[in-house]
């Protein structure tokens, strides 16, 4: 029991720390000017280039794999209780509103999460993290905000990618696999079933879910002491933190988003 | 709070004691470093001299004692604030603490342009820099890409490159070659007679006689440090 309640004290610590370092990261990046903006963009749209860009050949073999099997089951199981009309709804609801954002979440943690507490664990170890202060250069400015912003937009880049393959490969496969479904009638249902706020819910949850993964991972990275082979330990408890903080802005999310009037009727 | 007797001081430390589990301990050590002044602080291995010198700057608080930094004492300094006087400020570790991840001319490229200069501005200057202290050829290497001798000029000349009012280099001279130790030496003094002021740890404080100012002795981690 005071084990459990000293875990749980913990992770408070962390999540405090975590908002902590997003506020004064974003407040002291907002006050730059000039040149000092420029070379935080440059930094941040390489942190976009590395979760964003190279992430998509995992991403987009994941969402035509799970495009594929939800589709295709749900193509199937649908007609056969009578509920066809119902596919588009379910679709939007289950890959656009809940598996695509958390999906992509996961591996945005999995691969660029590690990198950045990793990359910034190694650096605060070596010094190169107080190097930048000595010479003034603001490390939440230079080091911390480019990341939150770089992975906050990847995710939502990628979950739009995911969402995209997932149905071109589902509806795709679908109807090569059976003469009765169209392609295109097939989008038809889906854009008939989504509103702008299924999209809005999922641009929501992903970009959420992105600026924790960098808050954590960065703030476990910056909190690595003494040695290099430290770094490792620190990187395996931010990708945890970060997986847990995605289940929870996953289920509050949709909790607070999901109209529950309409699971009655 | 502002320094009360000493405004003219750019660094100014009354009786200040450090500790750090790695770093050592320093006991009330109190000095001055004014402007045009070059200050060395010397002492055996171990000796706390770059504790001292990491204290100057900030990174790490004293434990008793006083410690201003610019006129201002450190102690009451939140973080936004200290941030701002790093910018009059430039500091060297004694480890190489370059970035990994950039070549030479765009770590010191960096700083120069998060003060404001534009890219061009900031290339000339840290070419010229790089140039006069003959580092220009490893310029477009990387840290994994240069010995750690020149890496560790390297991370010098990332302060040197700054315009700053006072500068904290933790032995600068360490392994270098006359040669390479001359060529400091003339970007020292031309820094001096701009008016910037040093504070410099010494591992080698023979090399260095004649141009100090003041020498600041510690005698070991337990026994107190004092200004001669």
């Amino acid at each position: 029991m005071v084990e459990l309640l000293r875990y749980f004290l913990t992770v408070w610590r962390s999540l405090v720390d975590t908002l902590a370092l997003l506020i004064a990261a974003g407040r002291r990046t907002f006050l730059l000017t000039g040149s000092a903006r420029r070379v935080v963009r440059q930094v941040t749209v390489r942190q976009i280039l590395f979760t964003g860009v190279e992430g998509i050949p995992l991403i987009a073999l994941l969402g035509a794999v799970v495009g594929v099997v939800v589709v295709l089951q749900s193509a199937q199981r649908l007609p056969a209780v009578g509920q066809a009309e119902f596919m588009g709804k379910l679709l939007v609801l289950l890959v656009l509103r809940e598996l695509g954002p958390i999906l992509v979440a996961f591996v945005v943690a999995a691969r660029s999460g590690t990198a950045i507490a990793t990359e910034l664990g190694i650096m605060t170890v070596r010094g190169e993290i107080d190097g930048l202060a000595g010479v003034g250069v603001d490390p939440l400015s230079y080091i911390v905000w480019p990341r939150v912003v770089g992975v906050a937009v990847a995710v939502v880049s990628l979950t739009v990618v995911f969402n995209v393959v997932a149905f071109v490969a589902g509806f795709g496969f679908a109807a090569s696999s059976q003469p009765t479904l169209s392609f295109l009638s097939l989008f038809e249902t889906l854009f008939r079933a989504m509103t702008l706020q299924d999209l809005g819910v999922s641009l929501l949850k992903s970009s959420a879910m992105g600026v924790a993964i960098a808050g954590i991972c960065a703030q476990h990275g910056l909190s690595a002491r003494e040695a290099t082979t430290n770094v490792p330990v620190y990187s395996l408890r931010a990708v945890v933190a970060a997986v847990i903080a995605c289940i929870v802005i996953e289920l509050t999310l949709t909790v607070l988003l999901t109209d529950v009037t309409t699971l009655t009727t | 709070m502002n320094d009360p007797n000493h405004s003219a001081a750019l660094s100014r430390m009354e009786r200040a004691s450090f500790a750090h589990p790695r770093r050592g301990r320093v006991e009330a050590v109190s000095l001055q470093v004014h402007a045009g002044e070059l200050v060395g602080v010397c002492g055996a291995v171990g000796a706390g001299k770059s504790l001292l010198l990491r204290g100057a700057a900030g990174f790490d608080p004293a434990k008793a004692g006083t410690v201003w930094l610019l006129g201002q004492d450190l102690a009451g300094l939140d973080h936004d604030r200290l941030m701002q006087l790093r910018q009059r400020v430039a500091f060297a570790s004694l480890s190489a603490s370059i970035l990994a991840n950039l070549s030479v001319r765009e770590n010191l490229e960096v700083p120069l342009r998060m003060r404001g200069m534009n890219r061009e501005q900031a290339r000339a200057r840290v070419d010229e820099l790089l140039g006069r202290l003959d580092l220009l050829e490893v310029a477009g290497r990387r840290s994994h890409e240069i010995p750690l001798r020149v890496l560790c000029r390297a991370n010098v000349a990332r302060a040197l490159v700054l315009p700053a009012e006072l500068y904290l280099l933790d032995e600068p001279s360490r392994g270098l070659s006359d040669r390479c130790f001359s060529l400091l030496g003339d970007e020292i003094r031309r820094l001096r007679e701009a008016g910037a002021g040093f504070l410099i740890s010494l591992g080698d404080p023979e090399r260095w006689r004649g141009e100090l100012d003041r020498e600041v002795l510690l005698h070991g981690g337990d026994t107190p440090g004092a200004a001669t």
